[in-house]
């Protein structure tokens, strides 16, 4: 009787673990076939640019870049401003912080708008090479990283930087951020540069740009949607 | 009775290990972009993106490996965009084709 009360259990157990999997295997198919139809804009087509119209109140300085020669005009923080300003930028539930393996020019993008709207002018940060990085979903190697970047007095120096909520939980020097960027042994450096916060891509790096690009915007809030949802999927994935 | 028990025991245990293994699932990222570069490393083929920050990699291994790897060279010559169906969080590619 015994013996034959735990084969039921057994039975039990076994299908109540295939209906999971079935479960997730369907949810995971359904997302596939919905990426699949997305893919991406053409970024290369020059669409009508989007305004911004926000006051920017605050007090500004420079930050030359060498390799593309750009003066970028930047907002000076004070400490407690740049950490408040990162918790709201981490805290935001469009972005992709969840999936930090592909998709930095979306989300350095995203973080720039939302900076606009309060009245932050904010570059970016880009280092091109072999790069390295330990994340939450394994380990990540990037051709390039991009971040937001602003201008930060600390002691009286302003110092340029740089917020990136998927690889830090707090504001960090330009030089910090590069540093573990470049700490793996494997890692390259290729190039170093500043952008504004106009700039989408490394191939922008030359442009001299005024305001965003319609069709990068669309491109970023689709591929901060899709990989939000592959970050959802993979938590899920790796909790089951 | 005890043999009948092990029977249908090892019949269970058996069709659950098969489903595990068969219905391991497998994640997927879609995105359109140009070849940046081509290079082989360690049996793998690495490919870089202009926009696609991640390096992704196609497997030596992989059936359709030379038809990819032709597919890839020719979009990169003329610049043109690809479509890239690959598995995340390994980044290799599965599938290239015309956006």
């Amino acid at each position: 009787m015994v013996r034959i009360l735990l084969l039921c259990l057994f039975v039990s157990i076994s299908f109540t673990s295939l209906e999971a999997k079935d479960k997730l295997k369907n949810q995971i198919s359904t997302f596939n076939d919905s990426v699949k139809k997305v893919g991406t804009l053409d970024y290369k087509n020059n669409c009508a640019s989007v305004s911004s119209n926000t006051n920017y109140t605050r007090e500004k300085s420079t930050v030359y870049s060498k390799l593309n020669k750009k003066t970028i005009e930047l907002s000076v923080l004070s400490e407690a401003e740049a950490k408040q300003v990162f918790e709201t930028l981490k805290a935001d539930e469009d972005n992709s912080f969840n999936y930090p393996l592909d998709g930095c020019y979306a989300r350095a993008h995203m973080m720039a708008s939302k900076m606009d709207d309060m009245g932050i002018v904010s570059g970016k940060a880009f280092v091109e090479g072999n790069l390295f990085v330990d994340t939450k979903l394994g380990e990540a190697n990037w051709s390039y990283h991009v971040a937001s970047l602003v201008l930060v007095k600390v002691n009286g120096k302003t110092v340029p930087t740089v917020f990136d909520p998927g690889m830090f939980d707090k504001p960090v020097s330009y030089e910090v951020w590069k540093k573990k960027l470049l700490a793996d042994k494997r890692a390259e450096l290729q190039s170093e540069y500043f952008t504004s916060r106009f700039n989408y891509d490394p191939d922008s790096r030359y442009d001299d740009m005024e305001d965003y690009l319609e069709d990068q915007v669309e491109d970023m809030k689709d591929t901060t949607r899709k990989n939000k949802t592959i970050g959802e999927v993979m938590e899920r994935m790796y909790r089951e | 009775m005890r043999s009948l028990i092990v029977i249908v025991a090892s019949l269970l245990f058996s069709t659950q290990m098969n489903a595990e293994t068969s219905s391991k699932p497998e994640l997927t990222d879609s995105f359109t972009d140009v070849v940046k570069s081509l290079s082989e490393e360690n049996k793998t083929l690495v490919v870089k993106f202009h926009r696609h920050a991640a390096v992704y990699r196609v497997a030596l291994d992989h059936p359709q490996f030379a038809e990819i790897k032709a597919k890839l060279e020719n979009a990169k010559k003329v610049d043109q965009k690809v479509k890239v169906v690959a598995i995340i969080p390994s980044m290799t590619i599965k599938e290239i084709s015309r956006p």
